[in-house]
């Protein structure tokens, strides 16, 4: 098989797709549920996705020739690893719907407009039509262009938000226990679990020297990055995070007091709307390549298609609404991703290593 | 050029795509007609209603300070007051450039959240408009001030924490007001601006124009009052969603010894006698404050220690027989004994105002939230035993403090 996507190319695209909506609405979430301690709870989540994202690696370091899709079958068999795929393919259709309304409201927010719908949505899914033409290489060489000027955005807006927030506001530290807080934050793993994006890139990975440290080391650079720009928002906004909804701009406002036209917040909107576009794009993309292995591998067109007419009808029936995409998340929906972000990667990694034993031994007996 | 279009099948895409989206874009309105930009809105309440005004601009073509306009309406709750402004401008209202929001004492005595109620749910971010309260009219205030460079808004400009000349009282926004709203003090100031009657057209008549008719027109225009901006310094106490207690400019330069953001200052020591000098008056210039609080029990008692690093210029010695040599030995070496008139002096303003925020009960020098970050547990432990000391807490507090004082130049 061709290899397509290099090991600096799948570090970029982790990024991006970890960073794009931590920095949004959630920070106001759970600041809401949480309070100042809502950083020590991010870190855990995110501590969690660095231990699946390890056991994926693993998994790939293992078969790197090998898609996901094989993978799996060499483990569970066609029915099972289809069953599988389909479960994956739920999860990435999920992020699209809901990056997609949130790309929506992002820019009626920020434009203070309201967006016709059809404007909206047809030149962005068009867009993603042709982009997935090409495969992910031209997704990933997008990312290349792009992600680093979405660092830049995201550091410059931390390093800002690090002048003129006042980190006393994070004392008492804990002052409710942790354990007791914990299940309030389940609800927001829908925020979570985005290395899972990894899958699509089994099989299609240069292979380097040195690529776990420097995929490790990235992953644990942008978790503790995210972590600590959390808790600089509410260093900043203190009491009043719950009010700012679009963390990473709100920040930069606050370099000025005086007109709002001339502040830094356009910029990072502009770049975070990007950010947001590629979110969508390798989340389609996710989807298109489960349900590929899923359904039908031929007529490629038409599988993108209908995903993202998908995405676009359910959008319509949810008027556009992020608050009610906030509210599916948060309830029945969370239990569907922490099974589908946490518990089946794990599931999948013991079942290769008893298929393995299993495997030797049979070996083993034939000796 | 059909063949080549039809060809390149992107192109022709991007082609249908234009040919929807332009002429959608070409047939919108501008969105001035749509939406007045509202940059001020003032609050005041009479007989259980809100008489809300909107400052709004007049977009001018030809360039320059553009015109303010000023809309008021009735109604039981502030957003049907802007409804019937919304109806009356055939515009709505836009809130994203609004600068400050005025309301008067009567409008914050009972229940000031309900003011800021309609403004928090815009989708529009509001949390960075100014608060500004008036003994006066807030509709009168607006008036006044119908330029963008009117006193009003210079006042707000420069009075602000990122402007290094203009630190004399933080200004306060919405977002410091749910800040305070929701942390265990519930305390805010906010500054007061006041609105100063004068005849105008006397002067008009000496100056202008000295023929006999001009001075009778000037003089029937002179027995006009007109109304100007006016800031005292004086600031109130929003405490638990209402107004508390007016501060006189005198209480509020009090409690900014306390506030740590106000770098510079001034305070004059009078009929100060030494060496040479009889019955002075001294300024001084603080050009830059440093100011540690440390949050501790003693004894099972609640102390705060306020250690404050002034850094003083002499500004000015008043008094008969002041020669420049005087003033240079000053600006040298402070003496033991000026150096305590100068403690004496800033001591008695930090000791009133621990009176006055004690005998009123309000907490804005970060004192509970001091204990409350730093000293969670024996808060907690202090609370347990003396449960009713937690709304009166800054009274049970023994306040210490520590001045000292460093030549600057």
């Amino acid at each position: 098989m061709k290899k397509l996507v290099t090991v600096r190319q799948l570090i970029l695209i982790l990024i991006v797709c970890m960073l794009t909506l931590k920095v949004l609405y959630l920070p106001s979430l759970i600041a809401k549920d949480i309070g100042r301690d809502a950083y020590v709870f991010v870190f855990s989540f995110l501590m969690f996705d660095f231990i699946v994202l390890l056991l994926l690696l693993y998994l790939f370091n293992k078969n790197p020739e090998l898609s996901f899709y094989e993978i799996l079958k060499n483990i569970f068999g066609t029915v099972l690893s289809k069953i599988i795929m389909f479960i994956f393919f739920v999860f990435f259709f999920g992020k699209c719907w809901a990056v997609f309304q949130s790309n929506y409201n992002y820019l009626n927010e920020n434009l203070y407009t309201s967006l016709n719908w059809l404007v909206f949505s047809v030149p962005i899914l068009f867009v993603v039509l042709y982009m997935s033409k090409f495969g992910v290489n031209s997704a990933a060489r997008l990312a290349e262009i792009f992600v680093p000027i979405i660092i830049a955005g995201f550091l410059f807006s931390l390093f800002v938000g690090i002048t003129k927030a006042d980190f006393s506001q994070l004392l008492p530290f804990m002052e409710k226990s942790f354990f007791n807080q914990f299940p309030k934050f389940f609800k927001y793993s829908f925020w979570f679990g985005d290395y899972i994006i990894f899958i699509v890139f089994f099989g299609n990975i240069k292979q380097e020297k040195k690529q776990n440290l420097k995929i490790t080391l990235s992953i644990l650079t942008t978790i503790f990055l995210t972590t600590f720009f959390i808790a600089v928002v509410f260093a900043t906004f203190k009491n009043n995070t719950v009010c700012h909804s679009n963390a990473i701009s709100d920040i930069v406002q606050v370099l000025s007091t005086g007109s709002d036209i001339g502040n830094f917040d356009w910029i990072l909107i502009l770049i975070w709307d990007i950010a947001l576009f590629l979110f969508f794009m390798f989340n389609s993309l996710g989807a298109f390549y489960c349900f590929r292995q899923t359904f039908f591998k031929k007529w490629q067109l038409l599988s993108i298609s209908i995903i993202l007419f998908g995405v676009f009808l359910l959008n319509v029936f949810n008027n556009f609404d992020i608050h009610n995409g906030i509210i599916f998340m948060q309830g029945f929906a969370s239990y569907f991703i922490i099974f589908a972000q946490y518990i089946l990667p794990v599931l999948i990694v013991i079942f290769s290593f008893i298929k393995k034993r299993r495997k030797n031994a049979k070996v083993y007996l034939e000796k | 050029m059909l063949r080549y279009i039809w060809k390149n099948k992107i192109l022709l895409i991007l082609l249908i795509l234009g040919l929807w989206l332009v002429p959608h874009v070409i047939g919108l309105s501008e969105q001035s007609q749509t939406e007045s930009i509202v940059t001020a809105i003032g609050i005041d309440k009479d007989n259980e209603e809100f008489e809300v005004s909107l400052q709004y601009i007049v977009p001018s073509a030809s360039g320059g300070t553009e015109e303010l306009k000023v809309n008021t309406q009735k109604g039981k709750t502030v957003g049907e007051a802007i409804e019937k402004i919304k109806l009356q401008l055939g515009k709505l209202s836009g809130f994203a450039h609004c600068r400050f929001l005025v309301f008067s004492d009567a409008a914050c005595e009972e229940n000031f959240t309900q003011l800021l109620d309609f403004l928090l749910r815009r989708k529009t971010n509001t949390n960075n408009i100014v608060l500004v309260n008036t003994p006066d009219s807030s509709k009168d205030l607006l008036s006044i001030s119908t330029k963008l460079d009117s006193d009003l808004y210079s006042f707000l400009d420069n009075n602000s924490s990122e402007n290094e000349f203009g630190d004399f009282h933080n200004l306060k926004t919405i977002g410091d007001y749910y800040n305070a709203y929701f942390s265990p003090v519930k305390c805010l100031l906010v500054n007061r601006v006041n609105l100063k009657q004068t005849k105008n057209g006397l002067k008009n008549s000496n100056t202008d124009n000295g023929g006999s008719e001009n001075k009778q027109s000037s003089s029937q225009e002179g027995g006009k009052e007109k109304k100007e901006f006016e800031n005292k310094g004086e600031q109130i106490i929003l405490k638990d969603n209402k107004k508390l207690i007016s501060l006189s400019s005198e209480e509020s330069d009090n409690l900014l010894w306390f506030n740590p953001e106000i770098k510079r200052d001034q305070f004059i020591i009078e009929n100060y006698s030494e060496n040479n000098l009889k019955n002075v008056s001294i300024l001084f210039n603080v050009l830059n404050k440093k100011l540690n609080k440390k949050a501790y029990f003693k004894n099972g008692k609640p102390c705060f220690d306020i250690d404050i690093r002034l850094y003083i210029r002499t500004g000015e010695i008043a008094g008969e027989n002041v020669i420049q040599q005087d003033y240079e030995v000053l600006q040298r070496k402070l003496s033991d004994k000026l150096k305590k008139a100068m403690t004496e002096v800033v001591l008695n303003s930090l000791k009133n105002a621990e009176k006055h925020f004690k005998e009123n009960n309000y907490d804005v020098v970060e004192c509970f939230n001091t204990f409350y970050k730093y000293k969670n547990k024996e808060l907690n432990n202090f609370l347990q035993n003396f449960p009713q000391a937690k709304e009166n807490f800054i009274r049970e507090v023994e306040f210490n403090y520590n001045i000292k004082f460093i030549q600057g130049h």
